[in-house]
């Protein structure tokens, strides 16, 4: 499955180990940690599987162990859907479940 | 032009019973209009210095606390009226100042959309404007009104106004409310504290109102700018402190302070990201009114 931010928000990033983002779509804001603010940044570009996404941040966790962050990516995820801020990315109603060729 | 302390007596309850009188409160003229006595009344104790608007001024908010049919007078109920209309039930008469206060506020609360506006008491010192957002019983209006008492000038009790991409606060000065035992801890911090009639039993319990435009230029209506962000808590049971907080969390919880972050939508995070970014923030938690006020004159040093 890929993910996907429907629009690109904004961000207010002072490296305080919270990042506050405004999601243009709901006119929410919210307190995300640095760790999902990334994974907001990351799918703002483009569509991305989980393991797509667990390459981009491998570098920016202390974790070697490679199904702990894993896990945390699936957590994240979970609770920024909940949020509305990431979606399945989605193609002429078929839910797009891998990377293009 | 002249302060509404010239008027007499029994020309200002003339006026308040017939066309209104019209008052340079902040940016704005309110026009109050009323026929119950205990407004015509605390308007002379609370707002004697403030300037009457000229003849021919444009009237942002009109707005009155009036006893008009015959059901009202019987039962001792009183109506607040929004361009003569009644946006609200009627009220006991004897809350009837709590309710105009009440009402002005909701005037710039609901109307005013070209600020971002937090719900937060503002103050001043050394030109240095401080935003003290809060919920209802946070305690940031006992901490103003002791400031305004302690020679910091008052910008408002109730909204911090800033115009978006700015620092700026525009000042609303007005009477600063109290309730319940901030009465008696404001009482006994300065017995010369000048207070409003009383409103008992009201959804806030007993309220009164300060006089709080005590400080040189209270009435001048330029804009001051933001220092700092104070989110101040009255708490009996734990320690005093005064601690810095992150930008980034300050910003949500002013958000959440805010009337209107939601309805300016993008521009509303624009503004609060540009105001957020350049005022330091802290908690302020308290019990001891002298020991807060002491706390406030470190931080502008």
């Amino acid at each position: 499955m890929r993910w996907r931010v429907s629009t690109a928000g904004k961000f207010y990033d002072e490296n305080e180990g919270s990042v506050v983002y405004f999601d243009p779509a709901s006119g929410d804001t919210h307190l995300l940690t640095d760790f999902a603010a990334q994974i907001v940044r990351e799918l703002s570009g483009a569509a991305k599987t989980s393991r797509e996404l667990e390459d981009s941040l491998a570098d920016m966790t202390d974790t070697a162990d490679q199904a702990q962050l894993r896990e945390a990516i699936a957590t994240v995820i979970g609770e920024l859907v909940e949020l509305g801020v990431v979606h399945l990315a989605v193609h002429d109603g078929q839910v797009v479940d891998s990377a293009p060729a | 032009m002249s302060l509404l302390r010239e008027l007499p007596m029994s020309a200002l309850t003339e006026r308040l019973a017939s066309g209104g009188v019209d008052l340079l409160i902040g940016p704005y003229v309110y026009r109050i209009r009323s026929n119950v006595a205990a407004i015509g009344q605390g308007l002379a104790r609370l707002y004697a210095d403030f300037t009457l608007a000229p003849n021919g001024s444009f009237v942002d908010f009109d707005v009155g606390l009036r006893q008009d049919t015959i059901a009202q007078k019987l039962r001792g109920q009183a109506q607040f009226l929004f361009d003569q209309q009644s946006p609200f039930d009627t009220v006991p008469v004897q809350q009837a100042y709590a309710f105009l206060e009440w009402g002005m506020n909701w005037c710039v609360s609901l109307h005013v959309n070209e600020y971002l506006k937090l719900h937060a008491a503002v103050v001043a010192r050394k030109g240095a404007g401080i935003i003290m957002p809060g919920i209802p019983g946070a305690g940031k209006s006992t901490l103003c009104a002791a400031l305004g008492l302690s020679g910091w000038r008052v910008l408002s009790d109730e909204h911090a106004l800033i115009t978006p991409g700015t620092i700026d606060l525009t000042p609303l000065s007005r009477p600063v409310s109290l309730k319940n035992e901030s009465i008696q801890a404001i009482q006994a911090f300065d017995s010369g504290v000048i207070l409003g009639p009383e409103s008992r039993n009201t959804h806030k319990g007993t309220v009164a109102h300060m006089k709080a435009d005590m400080a040189p230029h209270s009435h001048d209506i330029n804009t001051v700018p933001a220092a700092l962000m104070v989110f101040p808590r009255y708490s009996r049971d734990e320690p005093q402190e005064l601690y810095h907080r992150y930008r980034s969390a300050s910003f949500v919880l002013a958000a959440y302070h805010s009337f209107n972050y939601s309805v300016l939508g993008e521009d509303g995070f624009d503004a609060m990201q540009h105001l957020v970014s350049q005022v330091e923030c802290f908690d302020l938690v308290y019990h001891d009114l002298d020991w807060a006020v002491a706390k406030m004159e470190e931080l502008v040093g």
